[in-house]
């Protein structure tokens, strides 16, 4: 079962509760009333773009027993995962909007050999809008999407505490939620229907 | 905690956005985080500005405070779309079209907020249009546009006045300082957004 955090701003309400996804959520728990009981049944658990980290962080413990339990938890970009998950290395970086004005530009990102499915009919066009940062990802870590110089944009990581978490410094529900950036949109929609199937 | 300073809610990672940070070390204005901000404080606010990362779902909780603060001749400055009723006459966000015409901007009317600003300017940046607003936030009866998007000039951007010199002022895109990259036109709007607030300028 498929369930999300919902911390309330318009773009979350909007990507989360919006009829394109909505019905994909079979249970949305505000950050404040996350327990272990509210994850009863929870197979994976999104938690979206621009969370505060400053929510999330004292629930640890009970992310930790997710994991440990054999839990997916998907953690969004713009959630400052460093903050609130032991063991994420991140790096941020100045984000340029521009990039995609020169005529043929491309941002590099793209996604590596290793198969995941949640990212299935997910091409190079889905998962390019801008950058955010990268990840140092912990050994054993495998890393799914890099930028054009082999960073590391999204990695799952089956080691560190059980189950598998995956960390991306994409941030597509933000986008989508506030109309624009069609590219967020089209990964979503591969995404977030891959993601409820696992 | 003074509560005659308008009052920044901050509700997104790394605290007072820069282009605030002035008025905060001036004594101008109070920024606080929105899990610390009860409806009390709500309630007794003479001026309130909200990002586009306000939990809306939290401030529901605070709807009555705002209720009562504007009943008071208090004013809330709203930036982002409305997905939740939390603020008394602001219906919520309607999505305009997604061709270049539909993001066309239009000043339907005068405010203290766009005194010495051209709001035509934040149509583009850098030639790309949207950033400024893509649709607008359902106004109440009474209310006046100010700006309006796309070829029925529906208003972005509006201000309802209420008794007592009070209102609400809806903005439904980005942040407004987040709409151009020159940093002076930035400082005017906010400066004219921070002295609405503190009821330096009519309503």
């Amino acid at each position: 079962m498929l369930a999300t955090l919902q911390p309330g701003a318009s773009y979350q309400i909007e990507a989360l509760e919006g009829p394109r996804y909505g019905a994909l959520f079979k249970r949305r728990i505000r950050p404040e009333a996350l327990t272990a009981s509210a994850l009863e049944g929870v197979s994976v658990l999104f938690v979206p773009c621009r969370t505060h980290p400053q929510r999330l962080a004292k629930h640890w413990p009970i992310f930790a027993e997710f994991l440990r339990n054999g839990g997916t938890l998907v953690a969004m970009g713009e959630t400052f995962q460093n903050e609130w998950i032991p063991a994420v290395s991140f790096h941020p970086e100045e984000t340029n909007f521009w990039w995609w004005l020169e005529p043929g530009a491309d941002l590099g990102v793209e996604r590596t050999g290793v198969a995941h499915r949640a990212l299935d009919g997910i091409g190079k066009a889905d998962i390019t809008w801008h950058l955010h940062g990268w990840y140092d990802p912990p050994k054993g870590a495998a890393t799914l999407i890099v930028d054009r110089d082999g960073k590391t944009l999204m990695y799952e990581d089956r080691v560190s505490f059980g189950g598998s978490l995956i960390v991306t410094s994409l941030d597509p529900s933000y986008h989508h939620g506030s109309h624009f950036m069609p590219a967020t949109t089209r990964f979503l929609d591969k995404f977030l229907p891959n993601l409820a199937a696992l | 905690m003074n509560t005659h300073l308008p009052l920044l809610v901050l509700s997104h990672h790394g605290g007072v956005p820069e282009p605030f940070a002035r008025f905060v070390r001036d004594g101008r204005l109070a920024a606080e985080w929105e899990w610390d901000i009860t409806q009390a404080r709500i309630a007794a606010a003479r001026g309130v500005m909200l990002t586009l990362h306000l939990d809306q779902i939290r401030a529901m909780e605070w709807r009555d405070g705002f209720d009562a603060m504007l009943a008071q001749g208090g004013r809330v400055l709203l930036n982002g779309h409305a997905e939740r009723p939390f603020l008394p006459g602001v219906g919520h966000f309607i999505l305009g079209g997604k061709q270049r015409k539909h993001l066309t901007l239009s000043v339907l009317g005068d405010h203290p907020l766009f005194e010495g600003v051209d709001r035509l300017t934040f149509e583009t940046r850098r030639g790309v249009a949207g950033f400024y607003g893509r649709g607008h936030n359902a106004m109440p009866a009474g209310a006046q546009a100010l700006t309006g998007i796309g070829p029925d000039a529906a208003p972005l951007d509006w201000v309802w006045r209420r008794d007592g010199g009070g209102g609400v002022l809806s903005h439904a895109g980005n942040d407004l300082w987040t709409g151009s990259e020159d940093m002076a036109l930035i400082d005017r709007l906010l400066d004219n957004a921070v002295r609405w607030l503190a009821h330096e300028t009519e309503a």
